[in-house]
């Protein structure tokens, strides 16, 4: 027996004779059947699931460190790579530990996805195909054949707007489990592969039966709720603010401030509030710099306080330039 | 700079190639589906007719198998998918011809319906002549000046034969794949949605009071035989029916029939000979049924799946495996006897006339004239060199 025909035996044939049975259960709803089956392979791949994203994570967590490695001994590749296998090592991360739980769940989405394709049975050759993988259940022969119609789509032909969604998912599922790298090598590389991917499914999903896109979009909003879950958060699509590098505007502007504060104040209110006001600007003002550090923009307290616009009207809110 | 080119080059390679095998695998550059069709042959007094994978209608003669005219090519010009320049593709027959006078009649996957001259190949007309109508699977019938046929939109269509006209056409609401069968002014033809219709002739109109429902999809061409219709489904039923009002007589396996039941689908119609029936399931059997009452007789087993719908000529049925392993079964004794081994894969119904057997293989394209008498080879015909 070969490769080919275990496989048949033992993953595909179930798994199709799982799909048909399904559908008959659910109201002989191919679209809810690929729905139904989508959550439950993915409910019981969970714990793989789980190692994955964790893994995910830990890598993302070293980052910082892992850039500071690349700062130090950037020059020398050979130091580099061993600081980083003692850094994983110390840290308790593999650094295949994402993918050694992926390869394992492979041959059940493929299997899925083979499944899905040979149910749709779009051409009487395909149709024939199908019979050899059936079993002597009658369910599975009074179900036959299933329902294509779902929602506005007809599972066996492509559906542009499903294509459009399950480049979207897909993109933000690939764009959360993406770790912001410090090596502008790895960065462009994740944002190639961030863009590339769904885009190719996008691609693939208009040229292929909108079932396989369903099966897809679905796959994809369990991943995102799973990552959302496991990373504590959107991961790399929305970054925490803490972990932003300034930018060059804003070290620009902490220049600007530094300046300002050299030279004297000019100012338009009373005296007597200038003097309660400067006394309070040396707090304030660092305050106000450290939370700029992580923000984009504007300028501090002290400097809208100099700028203070005189009131012109009685109860008139003052406005800020 | 030099770098920054170096990894933009690289970026675009990438790109390029992730490009192709999403065009690959898409099907634009030809790794897609593709359906071939296993049209059966339609035989006369001196010529016959098919349709070739490569969507073609080829004409031969039966003396020796050679060429009458030039195949006449039948193309479609796919979307080629998003992105994808549109590109004439075969277009794939699965149907067999029929012919009436000089007029040779086929369906195709494209959902046109054509006539073409026998004499030379033609085209006398084609329906519709804009658009068309959702792929045809099932062969057209051809009787008083009309073509009947099925399409997958769930329409059954009659048309002048003489003009492709519409006449009328009538909708079962779900896929028809089986090719129609007509016994005096009435058409038999089932649907994917399990039922068994039959219909005025003259008026499309139902002649039963409600269609007979199987629990399976009917994909094979009813056989009628003394005002009764032997029908054989996928839900691994055969059954028989009275022609006139679609009353059951009998149904294999009957209702608490555990023994001997049929383990797959019936794709290939069912013959008769000698009162017996004679019906060939996918899972590799043919079972051998009394046509009065049904009671299985026995059961041969021909080792693997059977899709082809096998013919009754000189007190033998010959049939054919998917495997392409040929055999005809002696009516008098049930007893099987096997042949040399076609060269290509057999789906494809047989055809019988004036002593002869002919059938059409896929994969290898060989059409293959036996003598009914001893199923010995009269000629074959390669058709990649057609």
């Amino acid at each position: 027996m070969d490769i080919g025909a275990i496989w048949d035996l033992i993953i595909l044939q179930p798994m199709i004779n799982i799909v048909i049975s399904l559908s008959d259960i659910l109201f002989n709803s191919f679209g809810l059947t690929i729905i139904a089956m989508t959550i439950i392979i993915r409910g019981a791949m969970y714990p793989l699931t789980r190692r994955q994203l964790r893994a995910t994570k830990a890598m993302q967590s070293l980052q910082p460190k892992i850039a500071e490695l690349q700062k130090k001994h950037g020059k020398d590749k050979q130091k580099l790579a061993q600081e980083q296998m003692k850094l994983y090592k110390e840290s308790g991360v593999s650094p295949t530990g994402c993918l050694v739980p992926m390869l394992i769940q492979m041959p059940i989405w493929i299997a899925l996805y083979q499944a899905i394709i040979r149910v749709l049975a779009v051409s009487p050759e395909s149709f024939l195909n199908l019979s050899r993988y059936l079993y002597d259940w009658p369910i599975v022969y009074s179900a036959l054949p299933l329902n294509q119609h779902f929602l506005w789509m007809n599972l066996a032909v492509p559906d542009l707007f499903l294509a459009i969604i399950v480049g979207a998912t897909m993109w933000v599922a690939q764009k959360m489990s993406t770790p912001v790298s410090a090596d502008p090598k790895q960065k462009s590389q994740g944002q190639m592969m961030v863009i590339m991917m769904p885009l190719m499914f996008a691609f693939l999903s208009m040229s292929f039966p909108s079932g396989l896109a369903l099966y897809w979009v679905f796959s994809n909003l369990i991943t995102i709720a799973m990552q959302y879950l496991a990373l504590g958060g959107w991961g790399g699509l929305l970054p925490a603010r803490a972990q932003k590098q300034p930018s060059e505007r804003d070290k620009k502007l902490k220049k600007r401030i530094a300046e300002v504060e050299q030279v004297p104040t000019v100012v338009t209110a009373p005296e007597a509030d200038i003097s309660s006001t400067t006394q309070e600007e040396g707090v304030e003002d660092e305050r106000g710099r450290d939370k700029r550090q992580d923000r984009g923009g504007g300028y501090t307290t002290s400097i809208r306080r100099t700028w203070r616009k005189p009131r012109r009207g009685r109860g008139r809110r003052s406005k800020r330039r | 700079m030099f770098r920054y080119i170096r990894s933009l080059a690289g970026k675009i390679l990438l790109l390029l190639i992730i490009i192709a095998v999403g065009l690959a695998a898409s099907g634009c550059i030809g790794f897609g589906a593709q359906q071939a069709g296993w049209s059966g042959v339609m035989v006369t007094d001196s010529s016959l007719f098919f349709g070739s994978a490569e969507g073609k209608l080829v004409a031969l003669n039966t003396e020796n198998g050679g060429q009458l005219w030039p195949p006449v090519s039948f193309e479609t010009s796919g979307s080629g998918g998003f992105g994808c320049a549109a590109q004439a593709t075969a277009v794939a027959l699965y149907g067999t011809p029929a012919i009436d006078g000089d007029l040779v009649y086929i369906g195709g996957f494209d959902g046109k319906v054509r006539a073409i001259t026998a004499e030379n190949g033609a085209t006398r007309w084609v329906y519709p002549r804009e658009g068309s109508l959702h792929t045809i699977i099932g062969g057209p019938v051809v009787t008083q000046g009309r073509v009947y046929t099925g399409s997958v939109g769930g329409i059954i269509y009659a048309l002048d034969a003489t003009t492709g006209d519409w006449v009328w056409e009538f909708e079962t609401r779900d896929e028809i794949w089986s090719t129609p069968a007509i016994d005096g002014d009435t058409l038999f033809i089932g649907s994917f949605n399990k039922k068994l219709y039959a219909l005025n002739i003259a008026t499309g109109e139902q002649e039963w009071q409600q269609p007979f429902e199987t629990q399976g999809p009917i994909v094979s061409t009813p056989l009628v035989y003394n005002n009764t219709v032997y029908v054989a489904s996928f839900d691994r039923h055969v059954y028989a029916l009275d022609a006139a009002d679609g009353g059951k007589i009998w149904q294999f396996p009957n209702e608490d029939g555990t023994e001997n039941k049929p383990e797959k689908w019936f794709w290939a119609s069912p013959v008769i000979s000698n009162n017996t029936i004679y019906a060939a399931n996918m899972d590799g059997k043919v079972y051998i049924l009394n046509a009065d009452d049904g009671v299985f007789i026995t059961a041969i087993d021909l080792g693997s799946s059977i899709s082809s719908s096998p013919v009754v000529a000189s007190d033998k049925v010959f049939i054919a495996t998917e495997e392409g392993n040929l055999y005809y079964i002696d009516t008098s004794s049930n007893q099987a006897r096997q042949l040399p081994d076609l060269g290509g894969r057999g789906s494809a119904p047989f055809t019988t006339r004036d002593g002869g057997v002919y059938v059409h293989t896929y994969k290898e394209e060989i059409i293959y004239a036996l003598n009914a008498e001893n199923g010995a080879i009269i000629w074959n015909s390669t058709i990649s060199n057609q």
